[in-house]
């Protein structure tokens, strides 16, 4: 049947807790201004010319990047949350079969581009509450990133799986979190930075519309 | 604690007893206490009362077993000496016999105990161990995903980087890649690379050319590939004959293993096409990959795979595991540390509880699969819907009637699994080419033609058509 390897692992006790709260923080924030994102980039095909091409462009690129990485890194921490979970109730006595897990097919559609931007819808007053809102949301999701960063550094400090394949590239893989991580991060900062010259030239390219279409009469 | 214990004994308990509490206080574990309590009530001396409400839990099942062995050793050394005491005194009284005697039988029970504490750790081991492999699949899928996204972001390469059109093939449960490599080998076009990596790690290279001489197609085998050789074949197809690390594990395993040595080999970027062509079990291997990364598959191309749940797995996977493998020379326990959530897709073998393919053939329809990914993701099913995928149904020619009315028909199965399946006929749309071929065997218990499918000369004639087709008309090496 093929030899049985020793099990060796390690967690915190409180990690489950800490975890479930980071995730649901870090989904109840990023949904938000997930939101707002891909709203302002649908936005964005409203208007053509350079400036709009490049913010379109930018956008994309962010919105992929962002996309992409929350989903994996959420995934990753449902995973670690799930997997602990279930060697403390087998530590209690507790003769469960497994704590369910979101599937990742599950995970990649939460905070996919396309299926928020179908449930999108443009307007006068989206747009302007969605203006009013969108530096506050990134900040917040930005402050969260950080948080859910250091709960990662934590939680891969600290736990160890019975798995040899997956042993052997731990250490490697703390190190791909940490720069994606901060990837992400730096990306929302940028977004922050430049949300505000974005408004501006939202401004504009809806100012130079309407005044096309006044000249045309 | 026993009052008639010989002290020499009750002093190595009592060491004993601390380096358990030290066990069970490192471990912080409850099971554990648990458990050195229920034995060490029986060894009657001093109890295990280390507190296990700190923050972190350890588990080392290797270290706690070491200890307790040593404890066996020391208590065996220590009735050796006793015994050996007793029969060094010249004239020994009956008060030197009761001493012998009680440490003697003291340490016989004494490792009966420290035995049935090691088969308990092994219990608990085996506790820990079940309810967590559910996650090792789910584990490695989110590392590689992040592997892909550093090498997106860091243009991070592979030896096979910059190939846009690779072909990956997957055999079946009980198999090889030795029977594609023939047929990728006859399917491919001069300019082609073929590489196969056995379950062994034994690497074969070769380099598709046109023989002037010949004028047909050959090859250069190689042990490994340069850069050069590598940069000059890049326009070309690069054929993937990918052995599983077990013969019969769940097509998540394999499509797990599979996105990490894609990634590996540097194919897991956009610029990266791959087609897919499989036998039997490894076309059901090749749709969990096209689930699991949509984006990198372009076509699935089978023949022979059990899309429906499988009647001959079915058996195999119920009767015992000594009397098939020895009469069958099949493994249906096979074991690759893959559990399934789903769970009737799994058996127990030993106290080990996982999946593999023949626990899949038995429980697992793939359209089930398909009907839930519909639900969960509509944008994968999509591409999966969107994704070209052809089903051929191998089939034997049989006679039939008298030798005054003979007759030829064919037969409903390639004698392993129903025509019906190969085909996926409950897959509906998802299949958009079904197709048979006839291929050569003598029946169920003897050549099935189900084993000479991967060879057969219309499935390679397929697998030629679609490589070409996919890397348009032609190519410029020939």
């Amino acid at each position: 049947m093929g030899a049985r390897a020793t099990v060796i692992f390690q967690f915190n006790k409180g990690l489950p807790s800490d975890i479930s709260r980071g995730i649901s923080q870090l989904e109840n924030s990023f949904h938000i201004a997930f939101q707002q994102m891909v709203y302002f980039r649908k936005e964005l095909d409203r208007h053509t010319g350079k400036a709009a091409f490049a913010l379109r462009t930018k956008m994309d690129d962010d919105i992929s990047f962002l996309s992409k990485s929350a989903n994996s890194m959420l995934y990753f921490a449902d995973v670690i949350n799930s997997f602990v979970k279930s060697l403390k109730l087998v530590d209690e006595g507790i003769m469960a079969c497994s704590v369910p897990l979101k599937t990742r097919a599950e995970q990649q559609y939460a905070f996919s581009p396309g299926r928020q931007e179908s449930e999108i819808k443009l307007n006068a007053a989206s747009l302007k509450d969605a203006t009013k809102t969108f530096q506050t949301n990134l900040t917040n999701f930005q402050e969260i990133l950080t948080h859910f960063n250091n709960l990662l550094e934590k939680m891969l400090g600290n736990t160890r799986f019975p798995w040899e394949d997956v042993s052997e590239v731990w250490h490697e893989a703390k190190q791909i979190i940490g720069v994606i991580m901060q990837e992400a991060i730096m990306r929302v900062n940028n977004l922050l930075n430049s949300a505000e010259e974005f408004f501006v030239e939202l401004e504009r390219l809806d100012n130079l519309i309407a005044f096309t279409i006044q000249h045309e009469k | 604690m026993r009052y008639d214990r010989d002290p020499e004994l009750a002093n190595i308990l009592s060491i004993q007893l601390e380096e358990a509490n030290n066990i069970v206080r490192n471990a912080q574990s409850e099971r554990l206490k648990t458990i050195f309590q229920e034995v060490w009530y029986k060894v009657d001396h001093g109890s295990v009362s280390a507190n296990v409400h700190g923050e972190r839990l350890e588990f080392d099942a290797s270290l706690v077993m070491d200890v307790i062995n040593k404890w066996i050793r020391n208590l065996r050394i220590c009735q050796e000496s006793a015994i050996n005491k007793y029969y060094a005194i010249e004239n020994p009284t009956s008060e030197d016999f009761t001493r012998k005697g009680r440490i003697e039988w003291d340490v016989y029970d004494l490792i009966i105990y420290y035995e049935e504490l090691k088969s308990k750790v092994d219990s608990v081991e085996m506790e820990f161990a079940n309810a967590v492999r559910y996650y090792r699949s789910p584990l490695r899928q989110s590392l590689t995903d992040m592997r892909i996204i550093y090498n997106s972001m860091k243009n991070v390469k592979g030896d096979f980087s910059g190939f846009e059109n690779v072909s990956v093939y997957i055999h079946g449960i009980e198999s090889t890649g030795d029977e594609f490599l023939e047929s990728a080998m006859k399917a491919a076009s001069a300019g082609d690379v073929i590489v196969y990596e056995d379950r062994d790690g034994n690497k074969e290279y070769y380099l598709v050319y046109f023989n002037q001489e010949s004028k047909d197609i050959d090859f250069l085998e190689r042990d490994e590939l340069t850069p050069s050789e590598l940069d000059t074949y890049k326009m070309g197809r690069l054929h993937i004959i990918y052995e599983t690390e077990h013969e019969n594990e769940h097509r998540q395993e394999t499509s797990d293993d599979l996105a990490i040595k894609l990634t590996e080999m540097g194919l897991m970027g956009k610029s990266t096409l791959v087609d897919m062509f499989a036998h039997s079990y490894g076309g059901r291997r090749s749709f969990q990959f096209a689930i699991d990364y949509p984006d990198k598959v372009r076509s699935i191309s089978t023949i022979g795979t059990p899309y429906d749940t499988n009647k001959l797995a079915k058996t195999a996977n119920k009767l015992p595991w000594e009397w098939i493998g020895k009469l069958l020379k099949k493994e249906p326990s096979e074991y690759s540390n893959y559990l399934d959530f789903n769970l009737e897709n799994k058996r127990e073998d030993k106290g080990i509880d996982h999946s593999n393919a023949y626990t899949d053939l038995s429980t697992e329809p793939l359209h089930d699969d398909i009907n839930s990914l519909r639900v969960a993701n509509p944008e994968v099913y999509r591409k999966l819907d969107e994704m070209e995928i052809t089903a051929v149904a191998g089939y034997r020619l049989i006679f039939k009637g008298s030798s005054y009315n003979p007759g030829i028909r064919e037969t409903t199965s390639d004698d392993v699994v129903s025509i019906d399946s190969q085909q996926g006929n409950l897959l509906g749309s998802i299949i958009d080419i079904r197709l048979k071929y006839e291929v050569k065997g003598v029946g169920l218990l003897y050549k099935q033609g189900h084993n000479s499918e991967t060879v057969a000369e219309d499935f390679i004639e397929l697998i030629r058509n679609v490589n070409l087709e996919k890397m348009g008309v032609g190519n410029n090496y020939e």
